[in-house]
């Protein structure tokens, strides 16, 4: 487990590396926070207080959508708000899948890894940010689940 | 009877959030998640008089053609092709929903599955 780690640590630093023109470190942090936070939550509400899938995860992308609003000019609650709708969609696993509480902190961590690794593609077509947070929700699935 | 219904909240919800989003500039997150909010809620309040298939099923359809609609209009223009992305979700999604229960992410994976074939066939007749 540690080795795999380490082997993982080196790879995205050196894909950081590979792509530091195109990063702002911590513009993607705020990124990767915001989904991580969209996530658990919408897990929260979406099977802790029962408010289904769909009411949750809209209910927080609503709220993430809002930020733009409070701060006009700022790219960065833009990209914070599309980071935290992402989020939610990794939240709309249910406790069926993830009957543990740290297998959605795991799958939402990847998702953000993805999504900071895949920025700037396949902007503006339908359906981006839902395959982001599913490859995320797959990987998990994979790594710990069907052993 | 309840399939067709769930057939045009598919096409509806795929349009409504594109309009929303591009002709109202509302964005991306709040032109898909606002009406489906609302529409989810509304369904909730009305759940005793409903079939149990279309309060279960409809929320999720109209959530998920909602993301279809995200698209951009300067990537996708047409809104009988958006139109048709939203029937293509709900024919997938009535047949791969039970695989995939519970999943986060399948119903965006399931909008870019039929986002892509739509915007194909944009190219195509824009070639002609």
């Amino acid at each position: 487990m540690v080795m795999f780690l380490v082997i993982l640590g080196l790879l995205l630093y050196s894909y950081t590396y590979l792509l530091r023109e195109k990063f702002n470190t911590k513009g993607n942090l705020l990124e990767f926070l915001a989904l991580v936070i969209g996530s658990l939550l919408t897990f929260y509400l979406n099977n802790y207080l029962g408010w289904g899938a769909v009411i949750a995860s809209a209910a927080v992308g609503l709220a993430g959508g809002v930020l733009p609003y409070v701060k006009p000019n700022s790219q960065a609650m833009k990209s914070a708000a599309l980071a935290i709708y992402c989020g939610s969609f990794v939240g709309m696993a249910s406790t069926f899948l993830f009957d543990e509480i740290h297998y959605i902190f795991i799958a939402s961590v990847i998702s953000g890894l993805f999504y900071i690794y895949t920025r700037g593609l396949f902007i503006g077509y339908g359906g981006k940010l839902g395959s982001v947070a599913f490859s995320g929700v797959l990987a998990t699935v994979l790594l710990f689940m069907l052993r | 009877m309840i399939e067709v219904s769930l057939y045009i909240v598919g096409l509806s919800a795929a349009v409504i959030a594109f309009i929303l989003n591009n002709n109202f500039k509302l964005g991306i997150v709040i032109g898909s998640a606002l009406p489906s909010l609302i529409f989810a809620l509304i369904l909730k309040a009305f759940d005793s008089y409903l079939p149990d298939l279309f309060t279960t099923e409809a929320p999720v359809i109209f959530y998920g053609a909602a993301f279809i609609g995200m698209a951009s209009n300067k990537i996708l223009s047409s809104y009988s092709l958006i139109a048709v992305g939203g029937l293509l979700f709900t024919f997938i999604y009535l047949f791969t929903a039970s695989y995939f229960e519970g999943f986060g992410g399948a119903l965006g994976t399931t909008a870019a599955l039929c986002f892509l074939p739509v915007y194909s066939l944009q190219i195509i007749l824009s070639k002609r």
